[in-house]
């Protein structure tokens, strides 16, 4: 049976007032996740990943930011009209999130224990368990234990600073799932880490998302990172989705010419003496995107009919692409 | 085009100035007073209403009115033009104290930071030493040793000023040393002083700019503390702290002589606080782009 | 517990560093009042003395040594409190100052309760209400305070409460004159009374107590008010809080248990340094209020070109100074795990 997704996001399109113009941070993004489902979302620096990211969790600093369109439902629920109160309700046990760095996005005066056991309880409260201290504090040292902390105990009464980087991630993984949420969305969680953490880091998050049957929203500019872990991924630019289907087909037969020249610039698949491809060009500046499809001054495909029509996702064999040569 | 980016500063603080009404409020004083202070120094005690000095017993304690719009003091003496011809001392003042001390601190703190090492330990202990006294205790017990008279109180304000402009410069200087355009300049194989000159200085002048600038107000409030004990300048010549000590006994019965003196200086302090705050919002990063 | 031993070894190595800085201090003391100013001995001796006395003086500072044999009588007369005569008073300046400090303490601690309890909670609601009435009208009495001269609140206050209103006491003094002061224990009467139940005077001595500690604490109570709220801000934007609020933790939680935690490192080290604006304050306000403290003997002294009185007050106010800075630096170091106690 094919269950609706946990997540629908429609045509979301969200902008900034800054001081240089409006900063157009999402576009008519459209997404989809569906329960049981990592999705990677990849894309350049600047591109909106972590601003999608942060509208989902109602972190967006909302004064400078607005949302100009578009719904973001979740569980039935459009959360773009639920009231502070509200979306507070939503955040830990309906989404959680773990953030790029470890060591600033952990309080330092309060102990890893102190802070993982605010996320279980908070999770015990809405559920309106009876819980005692003791068996709070025990299923935290159970979760650091499930992370992989070598001394599960000890790491509990210690601080931040004193982890290493791989240790605190570990913890910040541990926070976000020991709230039972239905969707974790995991922003850049391995790009401060070194490759052996990174890969140790990913295989613990596939493995404890399949236990505690969560979806993922995996965001990163690393597809390799993304290859490894995610079921699907979009393709994000300038904030609007340009691609989106299974991750295997999506990297090996890529439609998008954004999404091909991204993977053929990815180090690894050009023979040693070739050069490494660069797209020309440069991402545009959000506050004046080009008309029409925004890749186009770039696209080695483009066409005159580029400059004026958005393409619109469309299926085709099997992906999501917006692009006018489909 | 070219003057817009050269003047970027001075265009992004007339903007500063013309949107926030505080800034502006404080820019206006400051130039009253300054202007005040020019015209006394170049005029004499004609610029004020009254004669300053003249006493008129039968005029005495008369509250504020059209003639007198700071009213009289118990001499009969106008206050208002006591309080103008008082402008040009704490003028000299304050200045003489924000600008020779931080001169000496952006020389000394930029020096210090730049040779590093032992000679920079042993300063920056000296700036601390400084910093543990209670900076108006000190000045207030140097001005003592050294007698009345404006350049008493400049000297005894100097010796406690000084290390703040030091340590700031020294931290600024610091922050630059690290950065690659000097480290560039160093392997262009420019010499160390020529590089403290030409590239550290110049750049470690806006935040002591900044800081000068809330600091005259600051200056004015220490001068007219000491000035208020004796310690400033000496009759006839009027000076507001010592107004405020003069029309103290006189509190109950004609309020108007201290109070007034003092609130044209929390005034002038407010105006030199205020333009300051507005400075430093045009030089903090988050402003500039 | 480790952290424990951690701790003792810290305050012990930071209590011997405040010696040095104490020697520091009394080094450039040296420096400035013996050798720098010209006519010492005339300095010490006040403006009225006699050619006897200066000859006196330069034999008794032993102005005519070399100078490291100077600067050793000279530390050594301060650690035996032989501080100076004061040419005014006739008294030993020591003594004086012994005699007025608990005056002075007593004042300087209420200066400091009330900056902590009324400038932190003002700088935590402009924080959080920022932009919005409440902030405005915090900034404007930080504002207000920051550039006032010390006298002027305190004639206000003297002039409105005092006389106009008739709420408060004129008689200046820490007590009625027609109430005998509580026995002495702390040397602080608002204390002492509480202590031995002394209702009366516990009363006059708080009233008498009140508005010379708020025209002393307005100053340090608009930087408190502007440091809290500039870095509960700070705390407010930072990664952790934004992680505290990813987790579903109320608003309230989020901002009092994580953010202000975190902002309270800045205003807890800058009491020190309030402390040393308190102190330098109280010689006006003392003076206005006829407060019998050490603030009341400099302004004194100052007015009368008494230096030995001065120069004692500024050792003593100095040590104070750095005294504070030590339980500041302690306290942060109690509130900061981070720090290292190595």
């Amino acid at each position: 049976m094919i269950s609706d997704p946990i997540l629908g996001i429609d045509d979301l399109t969200i902008a900034f007032e800054t001081s240089e113009g409006k900063y157009s941070a999402l576009n008519g993004v459209n997404l989809r996740i569906n329960p049981s489902e990592i999705v990677g979302l990849v894309g350049e620096s600047g591109c909106g990943k972590s601003s999608l990211a942060l509208a989902v969790i109602g972190l967006l600093p909302v004064p400078p930011a607005r949302v100009l369109r578009g719904n973001i439902i979740f569980k039935g629920n459009n959360l773009l009209k639920l009231t502070e109160t509200g979306i507070e309700k939503v955040r830990g046990t309906g989404i959680s999130m773990v953030f790029q760095e470890p060591l600033t996005s952990l309080n330092p005066l309060f102990t890893v224990g102190e802070q993982i056991t605010e996320a279980i309880t908070v999770r015990l409260q809405r559920q309106k368990s009876a819980h005692t201290k003791s068996t709070v504090e025990a299923e935290g040292v159970a979760w650091l234990k499930r992370v992989g902390l070598p001394d599960a105990r000890g790491a509990f009464h210690r601080y931040p600073h004193e982890l290493s980087g791989g240790m605190r991630q570990r913890v910040m993984i541990a926070m976000a799932l020991s709230a039972s949420p239905t969707l974790m969305i995991a922003d850049e969680p391995t790009s401060a880490l070194d490759v052996t953490t990174q890969a140790q880091i990913l295989k613990l998050i596939r493995k404890l998302v399949e236990e505690v049957k969560a979806s993922v929203l995996f965001i990163s500019h690393d597809l390799a990172v993304v290859a490894q872990i995610a079921d699907r991924v979009a393709v994000m630019y300038t904030g609007m989705i340009v691609e989106e289907g299974p991750v295997v087909e999506v990297f090996e037969k890529p439609l998008h010419p954004y999404t091909q020249a991204l993977l053929s610039s990815y180090p690894g698949r050009e023979r040693s003496s070739e050069p490494l491809k660069v797209i020309p060009g440069q991402v545009p500046n959000l506050t004046r995107i080009p008309q029409g499809c925004p890749f186009h001054p770039r696209c080695a495909f483009a066409e005159d009919k580029c400059k004026t029509t958005r393409p619109l996702l469309k299926e085709v064999r099997g992906h999501n692409v917006a692009c006018v040569l489909y | 085009m070219t003057f817009a980016q050269d003047h970027k500063d001075l265009i992004l603080t007339l903007r500063i100035l013309r949107k926030d009404p505080l800034a502006a409020a404080g820019s206006i004083i400051a130039a009253v007073f300054l202007a005040v202070a020019l015209a006394v120094t170049l005029f004499g005690n004609g610029v004020a209403p009254y004669d300053p000095v003249a006493i008129n017993l039968s005029l005495a304690s008369q509250p504020p009115s059209l003639q007198h719009l700071f009213g009289t003091d118990n001499l009969g003496r106008d206050i208002l033009s006591r309080a103008i011809v008082a402008t040009p001392v704490d003028a000299e003042i304050a200045f003489a104290i924000v600008g020779i001390s931080s001169l000496f601190g952006l020389v000394s703190g930029s020096l210090s930071a730049f040779l590093g090492g032992y000679v920079d330990e042993v300063f920056m202990r000296i700036t601390d030493l400084f910093l543990a006294f209670p900076s108006l205790v000190l000045a207030i017990a140097v001005a003592v040793a050294l007698g009345p008279g404006v350049t008493n109180v400049i000297l005894a304000n100097l010796i406690v000023w000084w290390p703040i402009y030091a340590r700031l410069s020294r931290a600024g200087c610091l922050s630059l040393k690290q950065t690659q355009y000097v480290e560039a300049a160093r392997i262009a194989g420019l010499s160390k002083f020529s590089i403290l000159l030409e590239h550290i200085l110049p750049n470690n002048i806006s935040p002591i700019l900044v800081y000068g600038t809330l600091d005259v107000g600051n200056a004015i409030l220490y001068a007219s503390v000491l000035s208020y004990l004796g310690l400033g300048a000496q009759p006839p010549q009027s000076e507001w702290g010592r107004m405020v000590f003069d029309g103290q006994i006189y509190l109950t019965s004609a309020w108007w002589i201290s109070i007034i003196p003092g609130l044209i200086i929390l005034g002038v302090a407010l105006g030199f606080n205020l333009l300051g705050d507005a400075l430093r919002d045009v030089f903090d990063p988050r402003y500039r782009k | 517990m480790i952290r424990f031993l951690g701790l003792a070894a810290f305050v012990v190595k930071r209590i011997l560093s405040a010696v040095g800085v104490l020697l520091g201090i009394v080094a450039i003391l040296f420096l400035l009042f013996r050798v720098v100013i010209p006519n010492p001995a005339r300095v010490w001796a006040g403006p009225r003395a006699s050619q006897q006395t200066l000859q006196e003086l330069t034999l008794r500072f032993h102005l005519n040594a070399p100078l490291y044999l100077q600067f050793y009588y000279y530390l050594v007369d301060i650690l035996h409190g032989d501080w100076g005569v004061s040419p005014i008073s006739g008294q030993p300046v020591f003594q004086s100052i012994v005699e007025y400090f608990p005056a002075t303490a007593e004042l300087t601690l209420a200066a400091l309760i009330l900056t902590i309890a009324i400038g932190m909670p003002l700088g935590v609601i402009a924080a959080t209400n920022r932009n919005k009435v409440a902030d405005h009208v915090a900034r404007v009495t930080s504002l207000t305070g920051v550039a006032s001269p010390p006298f002027l609140l305190a004639l206000i206050l003297q002039l409105v409460f005092v006389f106009y209103l008739r709420q408060f006491p004129d008689s200046g003094g820490r007590i009625s004159a027609f109430i005998a002061s509580p026995a002495h224990i702390t040397g602080f009467f608002t204390i002492d009374s509480l202590i031995t139940g002394d209702w009366p005077a516990f009363v006059s001595s708080l009233q008498h107590l009140v508005l010379p500690a708020v025209a002393l604490a307005f100053l340090t109570l608009g930087l408190m008010s502007r440091l809290m709220r500039a870095s509960l801000l700070e705390a407010l934007a930072s990664d952790y809080v934004r992680t505290a609020k990813a987790k579903g933790l109320r608003k309230y939680i989020v901002i009092y248990k994580h953010a202000l935690r975190n902002a309270l490192a800045q205003p807890v080290t800058a009491l020190a340094v309030y402390v040393a604006y308190l102190l330098g304050g109280s010689v006006v306000i003392e003076n206005i209020f006829s407060w019998p403290g050490i603030g009341r003997y400099a302004a004194q002294a100052a007015l009368n070109f008494d230096f030995p009185a001065i120069m004692g007050t500024t050792i003593v106010f100095a040590v104070c100074v750095v005294a504070m800075n030590l339980v500041a630096d302690i306290l942060l170091c109690v509130l900061d795990p981070r720090i290292q106690l190595s």
